[in-house]
């Protein structure tokens, strides 16, 4: 009973600043304080008005689905050969594609800047693009190698036996059964990419600035009302996110991965 | 084996591998190749090839070295607090029935879909001068002034504890499904009081799940940099803030790259002991 109510507790810690967040959006003071003053949507108002963060916000948006297809393009054909296949160097093909994850995110950040530099391809929203693919990639092919781990390879077999050509038979017989896998990746994908800060701090370039990281870029200014509000819209957006993808996939089912970064 | 069944994997995998060589392995190897040259900072000009000056220059530093121990000081606070806090979650999770444990994971996995940036501006709110813990400590009386919280580095070990702790829960909360029930009754049966059998049994038999939590809890807060300079200002500086400010700000890069190697040592030397002590038994002789 006692561990039930420190449980409690503890979660309702862990939602505070979120709560915070949106509790404050509503102040009608210009300045930030707790409990927020009376009622208003004029911060909301203010916030729709700042082209800056709607551009932010788009390029954040594009570099996230363009991210999301990669991963999943990409981490699928490497799911399926270390899933199911034998083969020498296996383990270090899986240790290789892991290691995104396991090295500091700000070292990847730095290694990316001064190599884009030094061959001279310099900060384009493809170098954006490509340095939030080997971030999220190492996810996809995790939940894609899980969905694959549980099917029987008999099913892909049988269709090969009844003469489909492999590609064929992999696009009849397994690929309807992973789509959960698929989704699942290109979603986790997506939205590591749309709330990257680390890496998009070092890509990002004064006419190219991820949505995090014009707000991070305030940091050193007076908390606005109207950027809380700005952070109260993305809180909402990525509740209606959570609540699309615990639909279609669960979102536990994410964490596995997530979990055992 | 058919030639075309040893070639399949290599023919599925080899173009990602490739890509990840070219954008991945070979940036980080140059980062290595850098962190030896040396340039002067007013002319960007390289001077040196070959030299270790910056590693001398951060490791024979009181600046340096006292930012370096400001930033392990805050990941070990960060991950005794995240273990603290997150086994009893974890136990509870254990225990709870499968619609609460689902409805209670997705409470706490999902602040981890929210960008680091904004749950850090979360903290502001709460911890600032006039936020939710000053003005309710103010309320009561039990202050007179606000208290000083954010940016000092009980701040910046709140704000990380929080943005990690999901990671702890799980890998905590893990290990302890894999241990059988019938373990804890026969200890109880034969007349270990639940807290005995607690400390006896259950929590030697988690070590894996804590080890691993802490692995990776410490292994995020050394490297961390947002969180620390959101809730800890310009006055709390961490290792990773300043491979940033060399990078960006000095543009001293092969400085920067230096301090990113120091980094990836680090990290990679903590997961390294941690993981001997553990295939060393070392652990188990700690709740005799």
């Amino acid at each position: 009973m006692a561990l039930r109510v420190v449980t409690y507790v503890l979660i309702v810690l862990l939602l505070v600043p979120l709560a915070a967040i949106v509790a404050t959006s509503f102040t009608t003071l210009s300045y930030v304080t707790f409990p927020p003053q009376g009622f208003t949507l004029r911060w909301y108002g203010e916030a729709l008005h700042k082209q800056e963060f709607l551009d932010s916000f788009v390029l954040s948006l594009g570099i996230a689905l363009v991210t999301a297809v990669l991963a999943t393009v990409l981490g699928a054909p490497v799911a399926v050969a270390l899933v199911r296949y034998r083969f020498p160097g296996r383990d270090l093909v899986n240790a290789f594609f892991m290691s995104p994850l396991i090295l500091p995110t700000v070292v990847i950040g730095i290694a990316l800047l001064q190599f884009y530099n030094q061959v001279r391809i310099g900060s384009t929203s493809a170098s954006l693009v490509l340095g939030h693919v080997i971030v999220t990639t190492p996810y996809a092919i995790r939940l894609i190698a899980a969905s694959l781990t549980g099917l029987d390879p008999a099913i892909e077999r049988a269709a090969r036996n009844l003469g489909a050509p492999p590609l064929r038979a992999f696009r009849l017989a397994t690929l309807p059964l992973i789509r959960p896998g698929l989704m699942a990746g290109a979603v986790f994908a997506f939205i590591t990419s749309f709330d990257n800060v680390t890496i998009s701090i070092f890509l990002a370039t004064p006419r190219m600035v991820t949505l995090p990281v014009r707000i991070y870029n305030l940091w050193d200014q007076p908390m606005y009302p109207w950027l809380i509000a700005i952070c109260s819209l993305i809180i909402l957006w990525t509740v209606i996110l959570i609540a699309i993808v615990e639909r279609a996939v669960s979102v536990r089912g994410l964490f596995g991965a997530a979990g055992a970064r | 084996m058919r030639v075309s069944e040893r070639l399949a994997p290599w023919l599925l995998a080899g173009p990602v591998v490739l890509i990840f060589v070219v954008f991945f392995a070979v940036p980080i190897l140059l980062l290595f190749a850098g962190s030896v040259e040396r340039v002067d900072t007013a002319t960007f000009q390289v001077v040196e090839r070959f030299t270790l000056h910056n590693y001398r220059k951060f490791l024979f530093d009181r600046f340096y070295l006292g930012v370096l121990g400001t930033t392990l000081r805050i990941s070990v606070l960060v991950t005794l607090a995240a273990l603290v806090t997150g086994y009893p979650v974890a136990s509870y999770l254990r225990r709870a029935g499968p619609r609460e444990r689902a409805a209670l994971m997705l409470l706490i996995v999902s602040p981890l879909l929210v960008s680091l940036v904004i749950r850090s501006y979360g903290w502001v709110i709460v911890l600032g001068p006039r936020g939710l813990i000053n003005s309710v400590l103010t309320g009561l009386h039990l202050v007179s002034a606000p208290l000083k919280l954010i940016y000092t580095e009980t701040a910046v070990v709140v704000g990380l504890t929080h943005v990690f702790y999901p990671f702890m829960v799980l890998a905590i909360y893990s290990s302890l499904q894999t241990i059988d029930p019938a373990v804890v009754h026969a200890a109880q049966n034969l007349g270990a009081s639940p807290r005995m059998a607690f400390w006896r049994v259950t929590l030697p038999l988690s070590v894996p799940g804590i080890v691993a939590g802490s692995l990776i809890v410490f292994a995020l807060s050394v490297s961390s940099f947002v969180t620390p300079t959101l809730l800890g200002g310009p006055w709390v500086k961490v290792v990773a803030y300043l491979a940033w400010e060399q990078n960006l700000v000095v543009l001293d890069w092969p400085f920067a790259a230096a301090i990113s190697v120091i980094l990836l040592v680090l990290t990679a030397a903590v997961m390294y002991a941690y993981n001997r002590l553990v295939e060393r038994g070392w652990f188990a002789g700690v709740f005799q």
